[in-house]
């Protein structure tokens, strides 16, 4: 569990940063956020369960 | 293109004027000053808030700075990602933090956080050479 929070502060923390850095409006760069942040988390988590039923 | 972008690019200082140049250094020594100096404070303290908090969260994970190491020629790449967050890199290896605890099991987390706020802090190098110069 702890992982998992770590990596999504860690996502919001990157995705934070691309949107400020590529986007102008604050309107357009939130959802940039939004879009990144769900990508890397939902990403990462079906990644995750993935690896575990290769592993198994 | 800001006043003083098209006065450096008039005076064929396209390349790397000494704003421009400027601006490169002081987004390096301390994450988001680059981009104060442009007259971007907002976002100056946001990359400054981001870099720093990922920095100090890996120095918390027990996370590594990379030193590089002859002969693991990996060790020059983690060594070059760490140092892109600048000055702090030396700093914090003078005093003694991020030697890290290959047993905890953060540690890799930790690195994950170093290099990722070096390498944001090369990618706000680039950002401030592209609004000096105009392109921004």
């Amino acid at each position: 569990m702890r992982h998992f929070l770590l990596m999504t502060l860690w996502a919001a923390c990157v995705s934070g940063f691309f949107a400020s850095l590529l986007r102008e409006d604050w309107r357009s760069a939130l959802k940039f956020f939004g879009t990144l942040f769900g990508i890397m988390v939902v990403g990462a988590y079906v990644a995750g369960w993935v690896m575990y039923w290769i592993g198994s | 293109m800001s006043d003083a972008a098209a006065a450096e690019t008039a005076r064929g200082e396209s390349g790397l004027g000494p704003r421009t140049i400027l601006s490169m250094v002081l987004a390096w020594l301390l994450p988001g000053a680059g981009h104060l100096y442009l007259g971007r404070p907002r976002r100056a303290a946001l990359y400054l808030g981001i870099v720093m908090l990922m920095f100090f969260v890996g120095l918390q994970l027990d996370g590594t700075l990379s030193r590089p190491v002859q002969g693991r020629y990996l060790s020059y790449l983690a060594a070059l990602a760490d140092m892109g967050v600048g000055p702090l890199y030396w700093v914090s290896q003078a005093m003694g933090w991020g030697l890290g605890r290959v047993t905890a099991a953060t540690h890799e987390l930790g690195n994950a956080f170093h290099w990722t706020a070096g390498l944001l802090n090369m990618l706000l190098v680039l950002d401030a050479h592209d609004i000096a110069q105009g392109r921004k």
